[in-house]
């Protein structure tokens, strides 16, 4: 009883010390707030059922993300994602015409658009600044499907973002 | 590191940090956690009991008929007193049974049958007397306050607060409707109400049981509760007209707009205790929102609002049923997120969220009974298994009350 109660004090002060960090990564992994907050719960339980084989806040906060990362690319497997389109918009008289123009200026409406993995690697690489190995370690694949999937990524933002940048060698070629 | 990948860190960095803590989190996770494991120990037992059950009856079987052992039978897991959560603001153990009502976030299932209502209360259990049918719980310092109907006639309700050492009646007559305060000390309800009757609104300090009476010229409908001022009423000549605040201090009530429906002004349609935030709906169907701490109105949306439901635990969020068909929309910061359309030939009976993506429903079928569904995440709604159709069903929303 003595070690359980040892085990939670340690997990509950992990916890509050790095649920905001946690939730910040949730939060990029899955665009949206509420989802990451899901993510994020979700990933602690399994971690808390997990607790006595992590010995070290280290361990704890290694197999937290661990699982945050995997649990968000299987919810995405299973169409856990489906929840920002809407069939049919009623009307809406405040069109937020500024918050269209500050997107267009902005990355994050297109990492939506990035698939689970590709997302994954672009939060891990350049929020976690994690290394292609680590990230490699984390996502469990190998350095060169991060790579691949890393460049994926970059090219699609850059395409959005700077469309004649992107195509101009094939209209130079045309 | 190239120009892209260079905004691109900055840009999650800045998002990253944007995000606010989660209050509550350590304690609901530890809450979960332990939920889970008694789960899935039952679980392991009932699948062990299961396979001896199979060993047992295969080896009775060689034998012959006669000597069978009776079937073994799964413990169905049952949830540990301790694990409820004290203070679960704003979620539920996912897939918890749904017989009982938790002390904050919560819901109750009523059996049907007269006299066996029993609502659990963190850190107890109190059963109700027999024949009583809840119909509104609210949380408050003292324990739950329950509006309950003692009989068949409607007419003959009570207020009760209920705790683990007993049930001790505030009110009896006619009582309706329940608004507690944020520090769960004082308590609100009208009396009198009917469709021609003015109404007495009592407000009681739960604490000394001191009651303060206030004579209202119109049916009142109890709301909810304006920090700093006093209850939110619905205030016309039917249910759901204009809101009203009452100032408990003065006895002063506050109307929004000019407070008279016949002149078209927006009826009462939710209130958030979170954010203090009214909701009323006018004849255009559209949403008007206003600061209930103010009186400010804030600019209509119109978005075709048949009925609105309910605000999600922190406010941000508002559910509508639209008139189109029967649907269950989100709408967040005056924009419509998410939708949930209800089966054909439904309507939608009441809503509470389990977090902030997840709802559970009721709905009406076109067969008259009532139906427990949850929605995970958005659009993705399943008929909860346990809950029984035909059922009468009693949500309440949880919320934190600060202990004594």
């Amino acid at each position: 009883v003595g070690a359980v109660a040892a085990r939670e004090e340690l997990f509950g002060e992990f916890v509050s010390a790095r649920s905001r960090s946690l939730l910040g990564l949730a939060y990029l992994l899955t665009g949206n707030r509420h989802a990451g907050e899901d993510l994020v719960q979700t990933a602690l339980v399994k971690t808390y059922l997990a607790l006595g084989r992590l010995r070290s806040p280290d361990a704890i906060e290694s197999y937290v993300r661990r699982t945050m990362v995997t649990t968000y690319t299987s919810w995405r497997r299973r169409r856990w994602y489906g929840e920002t389109p809407v069939e049919t918009v009623p009307d809406v008289t405040d069109d937020g015409t500024f918050d269209a123009t500050d997107d267009r200026l902005s990355l994050w409406p297109h990492l939506r658009l990035l698939p689970p993995r590709q997302r994954a690697v672009v939060v891990l690489r350049f929020y976690e600044d994690l290394s292609e190995a680590q990230t490699a370690d984390l996502l469990g694949c190998s350095a060169g499907t991060v790579k691949s999937h890393a460049h994926r990524a970059l090219h699609t933002l850059r395409a959005v973002l700077e469309p004649d940048n992107t195509r101009e060698p094939a209209e130079d070629g045309a | 590191m190239t120009d892209i990948e260079q905004r691109l860190a900055t840009e999650l960095r800045e998002r990253a940090d944007s995000v606010d803590a989660l209050p509550g989190l350590q304690q609901r996770v530890i809450a979960e956690g332990r939920r889970t494991r008694v789960r899935r120990r039952a679980a392991a037992g009932g699948l062990a009991a299961v396979l001896i059950g199979l060993v047992v009856a295969a080896g009775a079987f060689g034998q012959g008929r006669d000597d069978a052992a009776p079937p073994a039978r799964t413990p169905a897991p049952s949830p540990v007193e301790s694990d409820l959560p004290a203070d679960d603001v704003r979620r539920l153990p996912k897939g918890g049974p749904p017989q009982l009502t938790w002390s904050a976030g919560n819901w109750v299932q009523q059996s049907g049958r007269p006299g066996d209502t029993t609502l659990s209360s963190s850190p107890g259990r109190a059963i109700l007397p027999a024949g009583w049918q809840v119909v509104r719980i609210a949380h408050s310092a003292e324990g739950l306050l329950v509006e309950a109907l003692r009989s068949d006639d409607w007419n003959d309700r009570v207020i009760a607060l209920v705790t683990q050492h007993g049930t001790d009646l505030l009110d009896k007559g006619s009582p309706l409707g329940l608004a507690v305060d944020a520090a769960g000390r004082r308590a609100a309800w009208s009396a009198g109400t009917g469709v021609d009757a003015p109404a007495v609104l009592r407000v009681m300090d739960l604490g000394s049981r001191r009651t303060q009476e206030i004579e209202l010229s119109h049916p009142a409908f109890m709301q909810g509760w304006v920090e700093g001022r006093g209850p939110v009423l619905s205030y016309a000549v039917t249910p759901g007209g204009p809101p009203v605040v009452l100032d408990v201090d003065s006895g002063e009530l506050t109307p929004f707009g000019d407070g008279n429906e016949d002149d078209g002004a927006p009826v009462f349609a939710g209130f958030s205790a979170a954010t203090q935030r009214l909701a009323m709906t006018d004849l255009e169907g559209c949403l008007v929102l206003a600061d209930a701490t103010t009186l400010d109105i804030e600019s209509p949306r119109c978005l075709g609002v048949g009925r609105v439901s309910a605000f999600s635990p922190s406010g941000a969020a508002l559910a509508i049923e639209s008139q189109d068909r029967a649907r269950l929309l989100i709408v967040t910061g005056g924009e419509v997120v998410a939708h949930h359309p209800l089966p054909r030939g439904t309507t939608l009976q009441q809503v509470v969220y389990e977090s902030e993506t997840r709802q559970l429903l009721v709905v009406h079928a076109r067969d008259g009974a009532s139906h427990v569904l949850r929605c995970l995440g958005f659009g993705q709604c399943e008929r909860v298994k346990s809950s029984e159709p035909g059922t009468a069903v009693v949500l309440a929303q949880g919320r934190t009350v600060p202990g004594r």
